[in-house]
Parts: structure tokens; C-alpha cells; sequence
């Protein structure tokens, strides 16, 4: 049952948190958080925002690395999201491209507008699907009514 | 009130994870067990992590961070993708529009990982030896 904050809305931090027949929920077991999950697409996301900036600038690494007093290595260690980089270094980078930081959009956690479309389509069945192991290994299903 | 009886035959040898716009992704079955699906329940922060990798490798066929997950190099290794979690590591394989993961283990120096390399390979060669068998 995904939980609901003081203002009425939902949040989704655990895996019981997911709508019924996610893709997620499937698979984490009982009780996970997700938080693990946001964390490191943040790092994923706002890394490759960076990454895209300095491409599109015409920038090198070496380049970056002069402009910012800093070593080539640091700036590889950043952009290949192995540094924990602040939001300061953030800034920074996009200033080397000569870009600033417009406008940081969220949603919730592991719920795409794609996932939305697919636990909607789960949910309008009418029956429970086989157990997910076997799902494309059933060659035949039969209806019958029953008694 | 309806009922359904399920005819089911065992064709594969894969359990379905997750369908990206570019790859499916899917655990190996491997000795009645997944054993990576199977690891990473030990785990579920990582697992959580993990899922995230898939994701992204069912969408757009790569990883994008090395940080995060890259091809392994070397001849013995090639062909094998590894995902990287805080304390685990995943490894898997591409082969006609699916992302196969084979195995799973803990985070390890380089030396040390070179078995979960190997072990990570052997799968691979049995399940794609498996497939030509079928194809024969």
C-alpha cells in the first residue's frame, strides 16, 4: 500500500510502496527500500547533464581539467561517476560549457510515464497472471467456467 | 466465476526480468536455481541498485556511467557486461535482443575477480552452446 504524506500525496521509498504488477515489485524482495535506486540514478542523470554539456561545448577533459585547476584525472574520476561529486563541481562543469543549471525535474521513484502505461495495462487484467518465470513459456491457456 | 488452467512447457532456459525499448532483459536459470536473482536477495539495497542497471541496459543497450557498469576487456572475458552496485557485482551478456545475467557475487580487488570473471564466462559458453545444440 504506498504511503501517503501529511498533504495527501503519495510516495514511493519501498519495494510495497510500488503500484500492484510494477516490474520492480516483481523482483526486489519484501521490504526493500529504494533508496539505492534513486541515489544512483541521481548520480546517473545529473553526471550525464554534465557529460552532455562539455560534448556539446567541443570541450576535452584536459581542458576542463586547465579551466578548472584541476587535475585530468579528477575530471575523468567525476564524469565516469566513480567521485561523489558536489553540487558545487556540478556548477562548475557546466560553467566550463558555458551552461547553467535551468531547472531540475523529478517524478516518483522508479515510475516513468512508460511504467505508469504498463502497471495500468497489468491491473485491467482479470485474472492472475502464471508466476513470471513461466510467463513466456505458456503455449496454451484454457477457459472454462467453472461448476 | 471464471477459472484457468495453465498448459506450461519448459522451452527456455531464462526468466523474464525486464522489457526495454531496446534489449529484454532476463536471469539465467542455471542448475534449478538464479543464481544471480538468488545472490542478490541477500542483498537488497544492492538489488535495488541493480534493477536501476537494467533498466538503463534494456533502454538503451548500454550503461552509461563506467562507474555504474561496463563490457568486460580480454579475451577470455569478452562479451561479458558487468554491473556494479555499492557492495555486489552482476554479470551478463547480450545475445539476439535479450540481456542474459548469469551470475552474481560480492565486490572483490581485481585479482580476486578474475574466478567471478571465469564463472561468469563458463555460464555464458553453456547457455550459448545450449542455444546451438537447440538450433541444430
Amino acid at each position: 500500500m504506498t504511503k501517503m504524506t501529511k498533504s495527501g500525496s503519495s510516495v514511493v521509498r519501498t519495494r510495497e510502496d510500488l503500484p500492484v504488477g510494477h516490474w520492480m515489485a516483481r523482483q526486489l524482495p519484501e521490504g526493500a527500500s529504494l533508496r539505492g535506486y534513486a541515489e544512483d540514478r541521481a548520480i546517473s542523470v545529473l553526471t550525464q547533464v554534465a557529460q552532455e554539456a562539455i560534448d556539446g561545448a567541443g570541450i576535452s577533459r584536459a581542458e576542463v581539467a586547465e579551466l578548472l585547476g584541476t587535475s585530468r584525472s579528477y575530471v575523468s574520476q567525476v564524469l565516469n561517476g566513480s567521485t561523489n561529486m558536489t553540487l558545487k563541481t556540478l556548477g562548475a562543469l557546466l560553467w566550463v560549457a558555458g551552461q547553467q543549471v535551468a531547472r531540475l525535474e523529478t517524478e516518483p521513484v522508479a515510475i516513468g510515464q512508460q511504467d505508469k502505461h504498463r502497471c495500468a495495462r497489468v491491473l485491467r487484467l482479470p485474472f492472475t497472471s502464471p508466476p513470471d518465470e513461466y510467463q513466456d513459456l505458456v503455449i496454451s491457456s484454457n477457459v472454462r467456467k467453472a461448476g | 466465476m471464471l477459472s484457468y488452467n495453465y498448459t506450461v512447457l519448459i522451452l527456455g532456459t531464462t526468466s523474464f526480468i525486464y522489457a526495454g525499448t531496446k534489449l529484454q532483459v532476463r536471469w539465467m536459470r542455471y542448475d534449478h536455481d538464479f543464481p544471480a536473482r538468488s545472490f542478490l536477495q541477500n542483498y537488497p539495497d544492492d538489488f535495488a541498485r541493480f534493477l536501476l542497471r537494467v533498466e538503463e541496459m534494456g533502454n538503451t543497450g548500454r550503461i552509461s556511467l563506467p562507474s555504474q557498469g561496463h563490457a568486460l576487456s580480454g579475451k577470455a572475458h569478452r562479451g561479458l557486461y558487468e554491473f556494479k552496485m555499492n557492495k555486489t557485482r552482476a554479470y551478463g551478456f547480450e545475445h539476439s535482443g535479450r540481456f542474459i545475467v548469469v551470475s552474481a557475487a560480492t565486490k572483490k580487488k581485481k585479482k580476486s575477480q578474475i574466478m567471478d570473471h571465469d564463472f561468469a564466462a563458463k555460464l555464458r559458453r553453456n547457455y550459448l552452446d545450449h542455444i546451438d545444440d537447440q538450433n541444430d
